[in-house]
C-alpha cells in the first residue's frame, strides 16, 4: 500500500498539490464566511432576530441596521458563491484526478510495461485508483463539513438535520457525487487515452449522469410528496425545511390535478396546494441519493476495468 | 451546462502548448476558434438587441462583457493565458489547472479594478433616472442642505417617519434617495477601456509563450 501511494503521489504530484490548495483556500473562506456572519447576528441581534420588522426589500427597518444588514448582504453573498463551489467541487476533483489514472500512464505509454510485467491489470488499476479515491474522499469530507458550516450560519434558524435548503451542495452528497465523477472520469481516460480529450468526454459523461440522476430522483421524490394547502396568506411554517417539487389543485373530492386542469373553473371551486417532500426526510433521501450516486461510480469503475482489460497499451 | 467562451479559450491553448506536436498543423484550429469566439460576440450582440427590443444599447451597460467586443477579447485573454501556462509546464492536465487558476485570478483583478475605475466615474443622479441602462454604485440618502448621507446616518437624523407622505413614500420633506451611477452613455468608453486592458495582457501572455517556447528544452 505504502508503494502505491507513493507512486501515485509521484505520478500526479501537481494535481494532488493543487487540489489540496484549493480545498484549503475554499475551507479558509468557508471559515471566514461564517464567523462573520455569525459575528453580525452576535453583534446586532435586534437586526437578525427572526421576528425583526422588515421593509419591502427584506432589509430590517430597524434604526441603526442598514450597514449591519448591508455588510451580512455581502458575507451572504459570499457563502452563495462558495456553496456553489462546494457544489462543483467533485466534479473538479473527480474529473482532474480520475481522468489521468488510465489517460497519462496510456499517454505517457508506461501502461505497456506495467502491463507486461504485472500478473493481473485489474490489480493495476486497484493500485492506481484507491490511493486517489481515499485522496479525493478526503478532499471532499472536509470541503462537504466546510459547505455544512457556511450553511448554519446563512440560516442559524434551519435545523440541518431536517432540512433541503441548498439540497447537495453540502452534507454528505458532496462527497458521494465525487465518487460518481472520479467513477466516469477513470472510464474516460481508459476509453480515450489521452488526458484532454479524456477531461473533455468526462465532464460530458458528467454533465449527463448528473442531469439524469437529479430528474430521475425528482420523479422519484414526486412520487413520495404530500400535498400542503397554499392558502392566500401562502405556506405556512409545516413546510419549514420541506422541498418544494411542484404544484396541483385538490378538487372537493380530494382529487390533485394538474394546476393546468383548473383554468376555467370558478375561484372557490378548487384549492391550490403545493407538493412537497418534508425536511424529516431528509436525511432517508440523502442516503437514498447517495447510494444511487456511489452505486453508479461503481459500476463506472467496473466498466473502466474491462475497458483496461481488453485495450491495447498504446 | 455549456462551456464559456474563455474556458473554451483555455482547453486551446493549452492543447497548442502543451500537446505533443502532430504532423496536423493546429493553425487552422486556432483560427477557427478564433473567429467562433469572434461570432459569439456578435450573435450575442444580436440576441441582446433582439431580447430588449426598446433599448438602446449603444449606450446601455446592461449585460456588459456577454455582447459585443469584450466576449472576444476576454476569450484571446483567456486563449493566452493558456498558452503562456502551457508553454511553461509543458503537462496539459497541470497546465489546464493552472490556467484555470491564473485566468480566473487575473480575470477577477480585470473585473475588480474596472469596476473601481469606474466607481470614480460615478455622478449623483436621482434614483428614478438611472433608469435600466446605467450601472449603480451605490445609494445613498440626500438631506434637505444637500449632503449625501449613508443610510445609518440618514437614520440618525430620522429621515423616515411613521406616516406616509404626499408623495406616497415614508421620507420626510426634503429628503431623497439618490443613486451614485454611471449612466449608459458611459457604455462605449469602458467598453473601450477594459478591451484595452486585456488586449495588454493577451500580447502580455503571448509574450510570455513565445519566451518559453524559445527558451525552454524541447521535453
Amino acid at each position: 500500500m505504502r508503494a502505491w501511494l507513493r507512486l501515485t503521489f509521484q505520478l500526479q504530484r501537481f494535481e494532488l498539490l493543487a487540489l489540496a490548495a484549493g480545498t484549503v483556500v475554499i475551507v479558509a473562506l468557508c471559515l471566514l464566511a461564517a464567523a462573520q456572519l455569525d459575528a453580525l447576528a452576535v453583534s446586532h441581534p435586534a437586526c437578525f432576530a427572526p421576528d425583526a420588522p422588515v421593509d419591502r426589500f427584506g432589509a430590517p427597518s430597524v434604526p441603526g441596521c442598514a450597514e449591519a444588514f448591508a455588510e451580512r448582504v455581502g458575507w451572504d453573498r459570499l457563502g452563495e458563491t462558495l456553496l456553489l463551489v462546494t457544489w462543483i467541487a467533485p466534479v473538479v476533483v473527480g474529473l482532474v484526478l480520475g481522468v489521468a489514472i488510465v489517460a497519462r500512464e496510456l499517454e505517457h505509454r508506461t501502461a505497456a510495461l506495467a502491463w507486461s510485467l504485472g500478473p493481473s491489470r485489474w490489480r493495476w488499476l486497484v493500485g492506481r485508483t484507491l490511493p486517489i479515491v481515499l485522496y479525493a474522499g478526503l478532499l471532499l469530507v472536509v470541503v462537504a463539513l466546510a459547505g455544512t458550516v457556511v450553511t448554519g450560519a446563512r440560516a442559524p434558524e434551519a435545523d440541518l438535520g431536517a432540512t433541503f435548503l441548498w439540497h447537495g451542495q453540502w452534507g454528505p452528497l458532496v462527497v458521494a457525487r465525487g465518487a460518481l465523477v472520479l467513477g466516469l472520469g477513470v472510464v474516460a481516460g481508459a476509453l480515450l487515452g489521452r488526458t484532454l480529450p479524456a477531461l473533455l468526454i468526462g465532464a460530458a459523461l458528467t454533465a449527463a449522469f448528473l442531469t439524469g440522476t437529479a430528474v430521475a430522483l425528482d420523479a422519484w421524490r414526486g412520487a413520495e410528496a404530500i400535498a400542503v394547502d397554499f392558502g392566500r396568506t401562502g405556506l405556512g411554517p409545516e413546510i419549514e425545511g420541506g422541498m418544494l417539487v411542484g404544484m396541483r389543485i385538490r378538487m372537493p373530492d380530494g382529487r390533485l390535478l394538474p394546476e393546468s386542469a383548473g383554468d376555467g373553473l370558478a375561484e372557490g371551486a378548487y384549492t391550490d396546494v403545493a407538493m412537497i417532500v418534508p425536511g424529516d426526510r431528509y436525511a432517508l433521501w440523502v442516503l437514498r441519493e447517495s447510494t444511487v450516486v456511489i452505486g453508479l461510480g461503481l459500476g463506472a469503475f467496473g466498466l473502466a476495468g474491462w475497458l483496461v482489460v481488453r485495450r491495447r497499451p498504446t | 451546462m455549456m462551456l464559456g467562451g474563455s474556458q473554451r479559450r483555455i482547453l486551446v491553448g493549452i492543447g497548442l502548448a502543451a500537446t505533443p506536436p502532430t504532423r496536423t498543423s493546429r493553425r487552422p484550429v486556432a483560427a477557427a476558434a478564433l473567429v467562433a469566439l469572434a461570432l459569439t460576440g456578435i450573435l450575442g450582440e444580436h440576441l441582446a438587441r433582439s431580447s430588449l427590443p426598446g433599448a438602446n444599447l449603444d449606450a446601455d451597460f446592461t449585460w456588459l462583457g456577454r455582447r459585443g467586443l469584450l466576449v472576444p477579447m476576454r476569450g484571446a485573454f483567456m486563449f493566452a493565458i493558456g498558452l503562456a501556462v502551457g508553454a511553461l509546464l509543458g503537462r496539459t492536465l497541470p497546465a489546464l489547472l493552472a490556467a484555470a487558476a491564473v485566468g480566473a485570478a487575473l480575470f477577477s483583478g480585470v473585473v475588480v479594478g474596472t469596476e473601481a475605475w469606474r466607481a470614480t466615474d460615478a455622478v449623483v443622479l436621482p434614483f428614478e433616472a438611472v433608469g435600466q441602462s446605467g450601472i449603480v454604485i451605490e445609494v445613498r440618502v440626500r438631506a434637505p442642505d444637500g449632503r449625501l448621507l449613508t443610510f445609518d446616518e440618514a437614520d440618525a437624523e430620522g429621515w423616515m417617519s411613521e406616516e406616509v407622505q404626499a408623495d406616497g413614500s415614508n421620507m420626510r420633506p426634503g429628503y431623497g434617495e439618490v443613486a451614485l451611477a454611471v449612466p449608459g452613455e458611459r457604455y462605449p468608453t469602458w467598453v473601450a477601456r477594459e478591451a484595452a486592458i486585456l488586449a495588454g495582457l493577451t500580447v502580455g501572455g503571448a509574450g510570455v509563450a513565445v519566451a518559453a517556447v524559445r527558451r525552454r528544452r524541447p521535453v
